[in-house]
């Protein structure tokens, strides 16, 4: 029944409060799902699109997509192969169109200790995040139980299907 | 055992109990919904109908096209007409089409009433909070879960009180005064909170301004926001034709509080966020800006009737600064068409102001008036991070609709009370 698996990659590593705006500026609002992945990140890292390997894994600090509730920023991010965000706080409205939308988000106490490029393994669904570049595992904060079942079902669609049709 | 904050109580109506505590996650069920073109149909249009659910209550759902409309290429044709047709498809009673800014709409037509829980598709539904209604965002995905099944799990947040004492000066508005919180708290500080706006002097203001505080919530992170209600509030209730069947939800005197700010405002200074932040906030005699370019006085928080009538008192009978243009945007066709019928827009429109669409258009990053690379903008709207308003190399400064007008005939940011006094 588990559509969400372990999930390996580089790290993305951003700071403090990155804005919605930075992570899928408006003017792409009106792509389809599909072209949005061209501009992932590109607020604030032009190059991440033609760098960004499938797997990959973001690192925020505090706020992690504060701003518009905008769940092109989610989506963009997931098209573009990002596999999981980890950060030590997330702004609401990010964190909740990620589950929607089956992108696994932890939230990471120590989620700074990860740096840029360090090869990450995160489990969504064990709430662990390994750095293998570094050796050491980390562990989220655990989810409700009603949010692990839509983590497990791989986002509110399926999760839907199967509880209310 | 202490009392509640008006957010307990209004989740604790809302899930059917008694009471929750802060950290609870409740089911609660909605009173209202609103979506937009932007966050709506075209992105969940498909997945909606795949589930093959009714809508639960066509009387409490609104649906807009304010963020694409009128739309400046295919691409945003495209959403239109997704939303349209999805709109026709679901026989909608209430699709409002180009009409105004969704947050606006639904104070205008009565869909919030206070002690109500709101939810909608944009994060600036936290303007729900001057109703005393606790309104709160959700993305286009959750909101299938919302219209097929009325309800939504949220955890009890806390609440930060802002409170206001002392007396506001003239040239001063609900902008300057959300603002100057917005220097302290800064743009996390009400991380999954609501922030309770309080005091005299709030509560002194017109209803619609008390808007612009409740609405820049979201600038906080916050989760809502909440403003207690009066008679000014019935009165409006009154004129959005909702008479009854509501009750006020007050916090208790008792009630704990995650933390507490206070201002007096009674010597205060207009405000202004300087470029890239909200928080970025100085004195408006502290602000030694470039020359401007672009005057906007739009959006959801800073063009509404109130707003066009202070930028007005500014600008009858004044030009705006050679080489800088002013953008005007109504927040809904009521407000255009109340302030065409006072002399309000001709002032503006005299004084060189460009008439734009009641859509959210530049505050969005859409339609007309996108700052180009290098450009100066100051606005009445709510964000100034680095590309909000068209290019990344551009520079916005926030302050209320009446600054605005001022720095528009001076052509720098500029002190508005030296054009009212």
């Amino acid at each position: 029944m588990s559509e969400t698996q372990t999930i390996e990659g580089g790290a993305w590593v951003f700071g403090d409060n990155v804005d919605t705006g930075y992570i899928m500026p408006s003017k792409y609002a009106s792509l389809p799902d599909e072209e949005l992945a061209a501009h992932a990140m590109e607020g604030i890292d032009p190059d991440f699109p033609k760098n960004v390997q499938a797997g990959d894994v973001i690192i925020g600090g505090r706020n992690f997509g504060c701003g518009s509730s905008r769940e092109t920023a989610p989506r963009g991010i997931k098209h573009a192969g990002v596999g999981a965000v980890i950060a030590r706080t997330f702004a609401r409205n990010f964190f909740r169109n990620s589950l929607c939308i089956g992108l696994p988000v932890l939230i990471c106490a120590d989620a700074e200790s990860i740096e840029q490029g360090d090869r990450v393994r995160v489990d969504p669904i064990a709430g662990r995040v390994e750095n293998l570049t570094k050796g050491q595992t980390l562990q989220a904060e655990p989810l409700p139980d009603h949010i692990m079942d839509m983590v497990k079902a791989g986002g509110l669609v399926p999760y839907l299907k199967q509880t209310l049709t | 055992m202490s009392g509640d904050t008006a957010t307990q109580k209004i989740l604790a109506r809302a899930s059917g109990r008694e009471r929750v505590d802060v950290g609870d996650i409740v089911w609660a069920k909605v009173d209202a919904h609103v979506m937009h073109d932007n966050q709506g149909p075209f992105r969940m249009g498909k997945d909606f109908a795949e589930l093959g659910l009714p809508i639960w209550n066509k009387d409490r759902f609104m649906l807009t096209a304010d963020h694409h409309n009128p739309p400046t290429g295919d691409s945003q044709s495209k959403v239109l007409n997704v939303t349209r047709a999805w709109a026709a498809e679901q026989e909608l009673s209430h699709f409002y089409d180009a009409e105004g800014i969704c947050h606006i709409l639904m104070a205008e037509k009565g869909f919030v009433r206070p002690g109500a829980l709101v939810t909608g598709t944009d994060s600036h539904t936290t303007n729900t909070g001057a109703l005393g209604a606790l309104g709160v965002a959700i993305g286009p995905t959750e909101s299938i879960g919302v219209l097929a099944k009325g309800e939504v799990w949220l955890r009890v947040p806390e609440t930060i009180r802002v409170h206001y004492t002392g007396r506001v000066p003239e040239g001063v508005y609900g902008k300057d005064m959300v603002l100057l919180a917005l220097r302290d708290l800064k743009v996390d500080g009400a991380e999954y909170k609501v922030l309770e706006f309080s005091g005299e002097p709030l509560m002194s203001l017109p209803v619609e301004d008390r808007m612009t505080l409740s609405n820049m919530a979201a600038e906080f992170s916050a989760k809502s926001s909440i403003i207690d209600v009066d008679e000014a509030t019935a009165e409006y209730l009154k004129n959005a034709g909702v008479e009854d069947g509501w009750e006020a939800v007050r916090s208790d005197e008792d009630a704990t509080y995650a933390a507490s700010y206070e201002y007096d405002v009674t010597d205060v200074s207009p405000q202004v966020a300087c470029p890239h932040r909200m928080d970025n906030v100085y004195p408006v005699e502290e602000v030694d800006s470039p020359p401007l370019q672009r005057a906007h006085i739009g959006s959801c928080t800073g063009a509404k009737l109130l707003d066009l009538q202070a930028a007005a008192a500014v600008l009858k009978g004044r030009r705006v600064a050679h080489g800088l243009q002013l953008l005007i945007a109504p927040a809904s066709k009521d407000i255009m068409s109340k302030a065409m019928a006072d002399g309000t827009l001709g002032a503006l429109i005299d004084a060189g102001g460009v008439l734009l669409p009641t859509t959210c258009g530049v505050c969005a990053g859409r339609g007309p008036g996108q700052l180009g690379d290098g450009e100066v903008c100051i606005s009445s709207a709510n964000r100034n991070y680095k590309g909000r308003m068209g290019s990344a190399e551009a520079s916005i400064y926030l302050a209320s609709a009446a600054t605005v007008a001022a720095s528009a005939v001076k052509g720098r940011v500029a002190d508005p009370r030296e054009f009212i006094s």
